[in-house]
């Protein structure tokens, strides 16, 4: 048997003896059962509910009786987002994004029924959630298990004793490593076995598959940081008890100080409206645009006025929703970009403290970051285009031609079987992945950096030994 | 109590002289301003806000009013749609009244639900869900995140900045060798912890709570009644303080090593402030679950449908306005015509409400049920219990918002109640009838609810610090020297 091997069989018996090992299990089994537990059975249950509300949506549509379009547009379609098998993992923003759009005539809406409203005070602390237990509480569990590996050894002298034997230090904390890493697999076990699960029960087997590696190859990475930078401050500490400061000072200030600053710095960098700028921005273009466009047209600036006949009054919504696409999408753009933006800065924030990389890379793969919430709102817009372009386009036909009698016309089934269902395809695999980059690369140089920092403590402490 | 004095003053010397204290409570001034700097920067933009909007709704009716007199005397002929006349303008927004909730004085030091709920609502009598579903504006990954405020200080960091001045305060003498001189020369055990006790709660309570004196004096209206809430907020977060003071000193009594002393403490602030309010989040949504939003859209939508056949005869009527703009204008008899498809919206939109109330019911009962748990159970983390109470004393708690959210419906249902005569029986708008327009004015929990509500957290407090207090002064007899 390899010296490794028997170090690391040596160190998990002692983890196994002293109880650490047991109860570090216990709580990390109750909290990662309860928490995929009710977020799988959440995501079933709202996925059972999303179907059978969108079919019914467009059913009821389809069903209609005969009424003038503007009123069938005006009362619009409700479309409501898928939530991926993933997010049973990673709920990201989920609670915090809402997840119904109401398609309506004239204007672009937002998701509205963010779960968080829906919520007490409580919500505020966090989401328990796999992804939580796995970002927050197990760094916490490797620091509790492995700060006193190498510090332990050095206080009682048999470091030392070892060495003298003819082992290498290299090792000896190859050995311990292997132990930490093997206790870490064992406990965090529950969380792979939930990744399986969720992937075996989704739609979307093959891509929630590949996600699902790339998701663990993240997290593995993340434990390995962990496990490399409690081995070198506890190489690098003078006794058990500075190492064990030092890693919780570090595990502090990475997992509760730096995200919430980092979250307010990006704010500072990349400014978002608040509602009120961001709907009198919105309103006034829009109407600025729309006066131009009614000048150009109808040779009026009063809309809807007395001097529009209602002859022309299905050209003039036609119009306004033209001119409006544009207005609407420059600025739903600028203020998606700003949320874009704050979340790549945090992303870059990551290089510094592994927990915000992976807390994006892990959202992004797991279908529940901002882009997949962004990529489902764009599709929803494009579908309420359809839907008012073939809506104005019937007006101009039909509607304007009678003159005066314009609100008599009635649209039936016909028009309404030409808006399409609603058919959305969350994007795949290689655009999460490309999402990820960022938070991707912060979380490999993170890496290679702990890595560095673990051979410059092991060579420092080599020097200190002989 | 002399040794007590004596002690307090000489580990006072000793803390000034080693680099920790002056360290933690640098830290901790330091924290607790920028936290304060940002509570205060947020707060200030979002009164900004609603200042404006308030100045906007005070010119709007003089403007409407103008207007009104122009139109009654022919010098103008009004907009279809924006006719000051017409009660279906003047209902649907055009007079711009809004109901406003206002930011407390003691607002920046928790953001709380202000980044997540309105405060303010544009009143019109269009349905609830086409104006009361929507939130703040805000990035989703920063509500996860949540933000730099003073409560984080306190509920987050301060403890830890407590558990690292006490973790050792007995342990460390213990094993460096000193106890056994302090005691052997007569000390005793109670009198050495509790002066070496207020040695530390002395600094760290004077800079916290001293930060957040000047900075709320010197930046805040404050007047009698919020410096009496200054006060209590005070003693909230010195009973907080004492809680991990109490949990420290019992860990120090028990005769264990430092470093087990700080892994069981750190373990009780993971457990107390990190993994109780989440664990208690989920349990409490599965105990009391609220119905399906998905659910509550298709029905918005299948009542929506049935509201439109209902009324698709009055929706068929073409405006007349183009070819007839007399209608446009009171009638002598003070009589306006209000079109048909307006007055089909308005009837639509009261139908939804109507129907739509129940289950708005259903979603604002289980959440007061879910709050209610929140206050029964939240003793079981003081972080838990900290937290709401400086929300509570920001005005930024989810209760408070739901008590807008609560008046605003009120404010709705008089405000359609105003029009639907009006509206549906076609009566021309006055300046009597603008005088009389529903004004909404937020009231305030009763005085005697919001102290109720402070005194039984102060107990929940209180409760756990005497008995963790009494454990420790139980076992201050076996504390052992070496």
């Amino acid at each position: 048997m390899s010296p490794v091997v028997r170090i690391a069989r040596r160190e998990a018996l002692e983890m196994w003896r002293d109880g650490r090992l047991v109860a570090a299990a216990l709580i990390a089994l109750a909290l990662l059962a309860t928490a995929f537990a009710i977020d799988w059975q959440r995501q079933q249950t709202y996925e059972i509910e999303r179907r059978a509300a969108q079919a019914l949506d467009y059913d009821t549509w389809l069903k209609q009786s005969d009424r003038h379009p503007h009123d069938a547009a005006h009362q619009g379609m409700h479309v409501f987002k898928p939530l991926p098998a993933l997010a049973s993992i990673d709920p990201g923003i989920t609670p915090y994004a809402g997840s119904t759009i109401w398609l309506q005539a004239h204007r672009q809406s937002e998701m509205r029924f963010r779960a968080v409203q829906d919520a007490t005070g409580l919500q505020r602390f966090g989401n328990l959630s796999v992804a939580w237990v796995l970002q927050v509480l197990a760094p916490l569990i490797v620091i509790v298990l492995g700060f006193n590996m190498l510090s332990g050894e050095r206080e009682q002298g048999t470091l030392k004793q070892t060495l003298s034997l003819g082992v290498r230090l290299r090792d000896i904390v190859f050995g311990k490593a292997l132990a930490l890493v093997s206790a870490i697999t064992l406990l965090l076990s529950p969380a792979l076995i939930a990744l399986i699960v969720a992937v075996a029960t989704s739609e979307r087997a093959s891509d929630d598959g590949l996600r699902a590696v790339a998701l663990a190859a993240s997290y593995a990475a993340y434990f390995a940081i962990a496990v490399a930078v409690v081995l070198a401050i506890s190489a690098l500490a003078r006794s058990s008890r500075a190492s064990i400061a030092w890693l919780l000072a570090l595990w502090i200030v990475g997992v509760t100080l730096l995200p919430r600053a980092a979250a307010d710095l990006a704010r500072e960098l990349y400014r978002s409206p608040s509602r009120a700028e961001f709907s009198k921005a919105l309103d006034g273009e829009l109407s600025a645009a729309h006066e131009a466009a009614w000048k150009r047209e109808f040779s009026t600036t009063k809309r809807w006025g007395t001097e529009l006949p209602l002859a022309r009054w299905g050209e003039a919504l036609r119009l306004d929703d033209r001119v409006g696409y544009e207005v609407m999408d420059k600025h739903f753009a600028a203020l998606w970009q700003s949320f874009a933006d704050q979340q790549h800065a945090q992303a870059l924030a990551g290089t510094a403290t592994p927990i915000l990389a992976l807390r994006k890379a892990s959202m992004s793969l797991a279908g529940t970051d901002f882009a997949s919430h962004r990529h489902f709102a764009q599709a929803a817009e494009r579908h309420r285009r359809t839907m008012q372009d073939i809506i104005s386009e019937d007006l101009v036909h039909h509607a304007d031609p009678r003159g005066a009698g314009h609100f008599d016309y009635q649209a039936n089934h016909d028009l309404w079987e030409k808006i399409p269902p609603f058919n959305y395809a969350p994007p795949n695999m290689a655009t999460a992945i490309k999402e990820a980059g960022i938070s991707l690369s912060a979380l490999a140089l993170n890496l290679a950096f702990a890595f560095c920092f673990l051979a410059f403590a092991l060579r420092y402490r080599a020097r200190r030994l002989l | 109590m002399r040794t007590i004095g004596l002690i307090f003053r000489h580990e006072l010397r000793l803390l000034a002289a080693e680099r920790t204290l002056w360290v933690v409570s640098f830290l901790i001034a330091l924290v607790s301003l920028y936290a304060l700097v940002n509570g205060l920067a947020d707060t200030r933009e979002r009164e900004s806000v609603i200042a404006n909007v308030a100045e906007q709704q005070a010119k709007r009716v003089p403007a409407v009013l103008e207007q009104l007199a122009r139109v009654t005397s022919g010098l103008e002929s009004p907009d279809p749609f924006a006719n000051p006349v017409d009660p279906a303008s003047a209902g649907s927004g055009d007079v711009g009244r809004h109901a406003i909730l206002p930011y407390a004085a003691l607002a920046p030091i928790a953001f709380g639900q202000s980044d997540l709920m309105p405060n303010y609502y544009r009143m019109s009598y269009r349905a609830k869900s086409n104006f009361m579903d929507d939130g703040e504006l805000e990035n989703p990954w920063n509500l996860l995140t949540g933000r730099f405020d003073f409560a984080f200080v306190v509920v987050v960091l301060l403890p830890l900045a407590i558990l690292a001045l006490t973790y050792n305060m007995l342990s460390g003498e213990r094993e460096q060798g000193t106890l056994k001189l302090v005691l052997a020369q007569g000390g005793r055990p109670g009198s050495l912890i509790l002066g070496k006790l207020f040695a530390r709660t002395f600094p760290v309570l004077s800079v916290t709570l001293g930060v957040l004196f000047i900075f709320v004096l010197a930046t805040r209206a404050v007047d009698a009644n919020v410096a009496i809430q200054l006060i209590a907020l005070a003693c909230v977060i010195a009973l907080y303080s004492a809680f991990w003071f109490a949990i420290a000193t019992l860990m120090n009594v028990l005769n264990r090593s430092s470093a087990f002393n700080a892994i069981v403490l750190v373990g009780a602030w993971v457990g107390l402030v990190l993994v109780v309010p989440i664990v208690m989040n989920l349990a409490i949504q599965s105990a009391h679950p609220l119905p399906s939003r998905t659910q509550f859209a298709t029905q918005n939508r299948l009542i929506t449908i049935e509201g439109l056949n209902r009324y698709n005869d009055l929706l068929s009527a073409d405006y007349r306005y183009v070819s007839e703009p007399e209608v446009l204008k009171p009638r002598a008899d003070g009589t306006f015509d209000v079109q048909p498809r307006r007055r089909a919206h308005f009837l639509l939109a009261r139908d939804v409400d109507q129907l739509l109330d129940a289950e708005r019911e259903k979603f604002d009962r289980q959440l007061k049920v879910q709050q209610q748990s929140v206050d029964t159970f939240g003793f079981l983390s003081p972080a838990i219990v900290a937290y709401e109470s400086l929300t509570t004393f920001a005005g930024t708690d989810s209760a408070r918002y739901l008590r807008f959210q609560s008046q605003v419906d009120a404010f709705h249902r008089e405000w359609k109640a105003f029009f639907e005569p009006r509206v549906l029986g076609g009566r021309a708008m006055t300046a009597e009838d603008y005088a009389k327009l529903p004004a909404f004015a937020w009231n305030e929990t009763k005085d005697a609810e919001h102290w109720q509500l402070l005194f039984m957290r102060t107990l929940s407090l209180l409760i756990p610090v005497c008995l963790l207090a009494f454990f420790a002064w139980r076992r201050l007899s076996g504390v052992r020297a070496a």
